[in-house]
C-alpha cells in the first residue's frame, strides 16, 4: 500500500521533469519535414520520392506516459510554437530562392559526380577532373557559396524559432535529408567520410 | 639529372673495355661471360661474339639476357649491342653501323643505330644514337667526352609524353599523381664535367598537351607552347634565361583559369638563378595579349617554391578580361565576384612573405557594375598609392556617376588621406544623391582586423518623388533630408545615429535607431523607430489610390525589422491626433477598402442602404493598429468596439457610419496581399 501512495507522488514529478526535458527538445519530426519541404524547393521537380526516414522522435511512439506528458505540454506552450518549425521568415525564404537559383547550375555536377553531399549538410568538390577547366573555378564558387547559404539556412531557421541553440540540430537533419531527397547516382559522404553513390 | 649519364658513361666505358680487350686471333670468337656485378648494376648471362669480316674490321656482339641498371634503367632484358664495324687501330677504335636493341618494361622494343668513336690519343670519344625508336617517339643523341668535360645533344623528332611521369618516378615520387599527354619536339643540349652539368640549352616545342593532377587542381587542355631556356651553372646554382609562348589552348591553376588564342597569346621571359636560399627570378615579363602586360622580380623559397618576395609592374590591365583572368578568381567567396567590368588599370604591387606591402593603382576610366544592382560606378578613375607604413598620403579619386541600390550619384572628385589601413577624407564632400545631396563631413575607414568605416554627413532635401521614382516605389511628394551625425560600419553592422527626416504628405516622418546588418548580404537586415507625425490623409490616399480620405493622421511603428527587406516585426498605430481641426471626411470606396482590411463590418445608426448615395461620411477619429509578430498582425483600431474595434468612428450626428474590425489576429501575407487588391482596383466599389 505504501509503494502505491507514493507512486503517483513519483509520475507527477517524473511528468514534471519529462515536460520540462521535452520543453527543449529538438522536434525532430517537425525539423525533417520542413527540411523536407525546403529540400523539394530547391531540388525541384526532378528528385524522386524521398524515402521515409526511420521515426526518430519520441513523441512519435506515445506511450501513455507520453500522452500526459504531451497533453502538460500542450497546456504549458502553444502547440504551434513546441510541434512546428517555421520556415515562413524573409530570410529563409531568401535563402531558399537563392539556393534554388543555383541548384540548376549545380544540378550536372552532382549527376556527375563532381560535386558531392557531405555529412555535415554542405557540399563539396569532389572529382575537379570530372569539370572542364573552364568550369573548374565557377564550381568551387558555386560550392562556397551554396555552402555559405546553407550554414546562413541553418542558423536562420534556428533564429526563426527562437531556438538559435538548435542550428546544429537543423544542420544535422538537413545533412540526412539532402542525401534522402537526391535523385540515385549522386554522390554523398557516409558517417565514415568516405563517398558513396547513391 | 646528374646520375643517368653518369652510369651511362661508365656502362659504356664497360662495354668498350670487353670489346677492346681481346687482340685479333682467330676468325671468330664466342665467349660466355657469365655474370657481372658492380655497385648499383649487375649483367646476366652476358656473352661476347666477334667475327671478322673480310674487309678486315671486326664485327662485335655484345648480348645479355637480363641487365638490372641503376635507375631510370632498371630491369632491361634480351640486350643486343651489334657492331657491325668495328674499326681498331693504334690511334683510335671506332665502331660503326652499330645497332643496339634492349627489352624492358618501360621502354619496350627499344632500338638504335649506334656509332662510337674513341681517340687513344687525346681520349677523346664519341657517341652517337641514331633513330632510336622507342614506343614513345623517335630521337637522335649524340654523346662527346674527353678528359671528364662532356657534351650531350639530344634531337627529340617526335616524342609522347604520356610515358614521362613514370619514368620521372624514382626522382619525383608526386609524379604518380599526374597524367600527361602530349608532343615534344626540339632539340635538348647539356654540357659539363665529370657529374657536374655546366650549361644547357632547349628549344622545346609542345603541341596538344594535357595534364593534370589527382586533386584537379592544377590542369592543362590542348596547349601549344614553345619553351626555349639558355642556362649555365654559376657559383652558387643555375642561371637560366627562360622564354615561353603559349599560343593556343586552357590551364587551370587553381584558383585561376587562363585561356590562349590567336587572340590572347602568353608571352613569359624569366631570367633565373637559384641558389641555396631559393630560386632569384631577376626578372620576368609577363604578356597576356589584350588582358594584361606586367613585369616585375621575385624570390622564391628554396622549400616549396612559394613566393618570399615579388615586384610586380603592371603596366596594363584591360577589364574585363584582367578581372574575369586574374581577379575575379580571388574574389569567389565574397558577394563582389560576378561584377562587370570596363576600362584599364596600371600599378604595381609589392609583395613581402606575409602580405603586400605596397600597393599603387591608376584607374583609368573604369566602370564597375554589379550584376545585382546592388551598385554601380562608371568612370571610376584616379591615382592611389598603398604602402603599409606610418606615414600619410593624399590620394585623388573621382567618378562620373555612380548608382546605390537604384539611387543615382552623381559625379564625385575625392581628396583622399591614406595611413597604413586607415583612409579618410581630406576635406568635406559633397556627393549629389538624385536631386539633393549627401554633405559628407567626415569618412574614416579602417581595414586593418576587419573593415570597420565611420560617416558624418547631413542630406540636403531630396524629392521624395525622385526617390520614390528611381525607387520604383508609388510616387510620392514631399521631400528627405536629415542630419546623419554618425553613420557607422563595423562587424557587417551598419548603425545609423541621429533622425532621418522624411518630409511627406505633407507632414513629418522621422527615422531614428536605424540599425542594419549586412546591407549587402543575401539577407540583409534592418531595425529602425519610425514617428509619423500630422501627415496629411488626403494626400496619402491619393498616392496609393486608396480611396479618397481626408484629415491628418499621426502615428509610429516602433521596433521595425525587416529582414531581406520584408517586415517580420514591428508595432505599429495610425490615429487621427486628438486636436485636429482639419476637415475629416471619408470616402464610400476608402470605408469599402478599410472594411475589407479589418475583416469587419459597417455598423452604425443606418443602413448602408442610404448612405450609398452619399459621397462621402464626416468622421470623429480614424486608425489602425498592427502588432506584427511571427506573421501574425494582432489588429486594433482607435477605439474598443464591441466584439471589436472601431477602424472609423463616425461623428454623433447623422449620417453616421462606424467601421468596425472584427478580426484580432490577420495573417500579415494575406493583409498585405488584401492591401494591394484595395490600392489595384480602379473606381469606388460602392454598389
Amino acid at each position: 500500500m505504501k509503494a502505491l501512495s507514493i507512486s503517483p507522488l513519483l509520475l507527477a514529478l517524473l511528468l514534471l521533469s519529462a515536460c520540462v526535458t521535452i520543453n527543449v527538445y529538438f522536434p525532430a519530426a517537425a525539423a525533417q519535414e520542413a527540411a523536407d519541404r525546403i529540400i523539394k524547393d530547391v531540388y525541384g521537380n526532378e528528385q524522386k520520392t524521398p524515402q521515409p526516414a526511420e521515426p526518430s522522435s519520441q513523441l512519435q511512439t506515445p506511450p501513455f506516459a507520453m500522452v500526459m506528458v504531451g497533453a502538460v505540454l500542450e497546456w504549458l506552450v502553444p502547440p504551434a510554437q513546441a510541434m512546428d518549425i517555421d520556415i515562413q521568415s524573409p530570410g529563409i525564404q531568401r535563402l531558399k530562392g537563392a539556393m534554388t537559383g543555383r541548384h540548376q547550375q549545380l544540378a550536372p555536377y552532382y549527376a556527375s559526380g563532381a560535386v558531392g553531399m557531405t555529412r555535415n549538410g554542405e557540399i563539396a568538390v569532389r572529382d575537379l577532373n570530372a569539370v572542364s577547366l573552364r568550369d573548374r573555378a565557377q564550381v568551387s564558387q558555386l560550392v562556397a557559396a551554396e555552402n555559405q547559404d546553407r550554414t546562413a539556412l541553418y542558423n536562420e531557421i534556428a533564429r526563426a524559432n527562437q531556438h538559435p541553440e538548435w542550428a546544429d540540430d537543423i544542420r544535422k537533419t538537413f545533412a540526412r535529408r539532402w542525401v534522402d531527397n537526391a535523385p540515385a547516382g549522386w554522390w554523398y559522404q557516409n558517417e565514415s567520410g568516405s563517398w558513396v553513390q547513391k | 639529372m646528374a646520375s643517368p649519364p653518369r652510369s651511362g658513361i661508365r656502362l659504356l666505358l664497360f662495354c668498350l673495355l670487353l670489346v677492346t680487350a681481346p687482340a685479333r686471333a682467330l676468325e671468330g670468337i664466342s665467349l660466355s661471360l657469365g655474370d657481372l656485378q658492380g655497385a648499383d648494376w649487375s649483367l646476366q648471362e652476358l656473352s661476347l661474339e666477334l667475327d671478322w669480316r673480310e674487309d678486315g674490321d671486326l664485327r662485335a656482339r655484345l648480348s645479355a639476357a637480363r641487365a638490372s641498371l641503376p635507375p631510370p634503367l632498371g630491369e632491361v632484358h634480351d640486350v643486343q649491342l651489334d657492331c657491325a664495324r668495328l674499326d681498331l687501330q693504334v690511334t683510335r677504335i671506332r665502331c660503326r653501323e652499330g645497332r643496339l636493341r634492349a627489352e624492358s618494361e618501360w621502354l619496350p622494343g627499344l632500338s638504335a643505330g649506334f656509332a662510337w668513336e674513341l681517340d687513344r690519343v687525346t681520349g677523346a670519344l664519341q657517341l652517337q644514337l641514331r633513330d632510336l625508336r622507342t614506343p614513345h617517339g623517335r630521337l637522335d643523341a649524340t654523346l662527346q667526352l674527353q678528359d671528364g668535360a662532356w657534351q650531350a645533344t639530344l634531337d627529340i623528332h617526335e616524342l609522347e609524353l604520356d610515358g614521362l611521369p613514370a619514368l620521372a618516378l624514382p626522382w619525383y615520387a608526386a609524379a604518380q599523381d599526374w597524367s600527361l599527354q602530349g608532343r615534344l619536339q626540339g632539340q635538348l643540349r647539356l654540357a659539363g664535367r665529370d657529374t657536374t652539368p655546366a650549361s644547357l640549352a632547349a628549344d622545346l616545342q609542345l603541341r596538344d598537351l594535357n595534364y593534370a593532377n589527382a586533386a584537379g587542381d592544377q590542369a592543362g587542355e590542348g596547349l601549344a607552347l614553345r619553351l626555349q631556356v639558355q642556362g649555365k651553372t654559376g657559383s652558387a646554382g643555375w642561371e637560366l634565361e627562360l622564354q615561353a609562348h603559349v599560343g593556343q589552348g586552357q590551364l587551370y591553376a587553381a584558383p585561376m583559369f587562363l585561356e590562349f588564342g590567336p587572340e590572347a597569346a602568353l608571352e613569359l621571359q624569366a631570367s633565373l638563378a637559384s641558389g641555396a636560399q631559393g630560386i632569384a627570378v631577376t626578372a620576368f615579363r609577363w604578356e597576356h595579349s589584350g588582358i594584361l602586360r606586367a613585369a616585375g622580380s621575385a624570390r622564391l623559397a628554396a622549400q616549396g617554391m612559394m613566393p618570399e618576395q615579388v615586384r610586380l609592374d603592371i603596366e596594363q590591365a584591360v577589364f574585363p578580361g584582367a578581372f574575369t583572368t586574374y581577379l575575379q578568381p580571388w574574389l569567389l567567396d565574397t558577394s563582389f565576384f560576378d561584377l562587370d567590368t570596363r576600362g584599364e588599370l596600371m600599378g604595381g604591387l609589392h609583395y613581402q612573405e606575409g602580405g603586400v606591402t605596397r600597393l599603387q593603382l591608376e584607374l583609368q576610366d573604369l566602370s564597375i557594375d554589379d550584376p545585382r544592382d546592388r551598385f554601380q560606378v562608371e568612370g571610376l578613375a584616379g591615382r592611389l598609392d598603398w604602402v603599409d607604413d606610418d606615414q600619410e598620403r593624399r590620394q585623388q579619386l573621382r567618378w562620373t556617376h555612380a548608382q546605390l541600390y537604384r539611387v543615382a550619384l552623381g559625379a564625385l572628385q575625392v581628396d583622399i588621406q591614406t595611413r597604413g589601413r586607415q583612409v579618410s577624407l581630406a576635406a568635406p564632400v559633397r556627393l549629389p544623391v538624385l536631386d539633393g545631396s549627401l554633405l559628407v563631413d567626415r569618412f574614416e575607414l579602417d581595414y586593418g582586423e576587419t573593415m570597420a568605416w565611420r560617416l558624418d554627413a547631413a542630406l540636403t532635401p531630396i524629392s521624395m518623388t525622385s526617390l520614390t521614382q528611381a525607387l520604383d516605389w508609388p510616387e510620392m511628394a514631399g521631400t528627405l533630408s536629415g542630419m546623419i551625425p554618425s553613420v557607422r560600419y563595423e562587424n557587417g553592422e551598419l548603425q545609423v545615429g541621429g533622425t532621418l527626416l522624411v518630409g511627406a504628405f505633407d507632414g513629418d516622418i522621422t527615422v531614428r535607431n536605424l540599425r542594419m546588418e549586412q546591407p549587402l548580404g543575401v539577407v540583409p537586415r534592418l531595425w529602425a523607430d519610425i514617428r509619423i507625425d500630422r501627415i496629411d490623409l488626403e494626400t496619402l490616399t491619393r498616392t496609393f489610390s486608396f480611396g479618397r480620405i481626408e484629415g491628418r493622421l499621426d502615428g509610429a511603428v516602433e521596433g521595425l525589422r525587416l529582414e531581406a527587406w520584408k517586415p517580420v516585426a514591428f508595432d505599429a498605430w495610425l490615429a487621427t491626433p486628438e486636436d485636429d481641426r482639419s476637415r475629416q471626411r471619408i470616402s464610400q470606396r476608402a470605408v469599402d477598402n478599410l472594411t475589407n482590411i479589418g475583416g469587419g463590418g459597417v455598423g452604425g445608426a443606418l443602413s448602408r442602404g442610404f448612405l450609398r448615395f452619399l459621397d462621402d461620411f464626416p468622421y470623429q477619429a480614424i486608425g489602425l493598429r498592427c502588432h506584427l509578430e511571427n506573421g501574425i498582425c494582432h489588429m486594433g483600431g482607435v477605439a474598443p468596439a464591441e466584439r471589436g474595434y472601431y477602424l472609423v468612428k463616425g461623428r454623433f450626428l447623422p449620417p453616421r457610419i462606424d467601421v468596425i474590425g472584427y478580426e484580432e489576429r490577420v495573417d500579415w501575407e494575406s493583409l498585405l496581399e488584401r492591401l494591394r487588391t484595395v490600392t489595384s482596383e480602379e473606381g469606388p466599389v460602392v454598389r
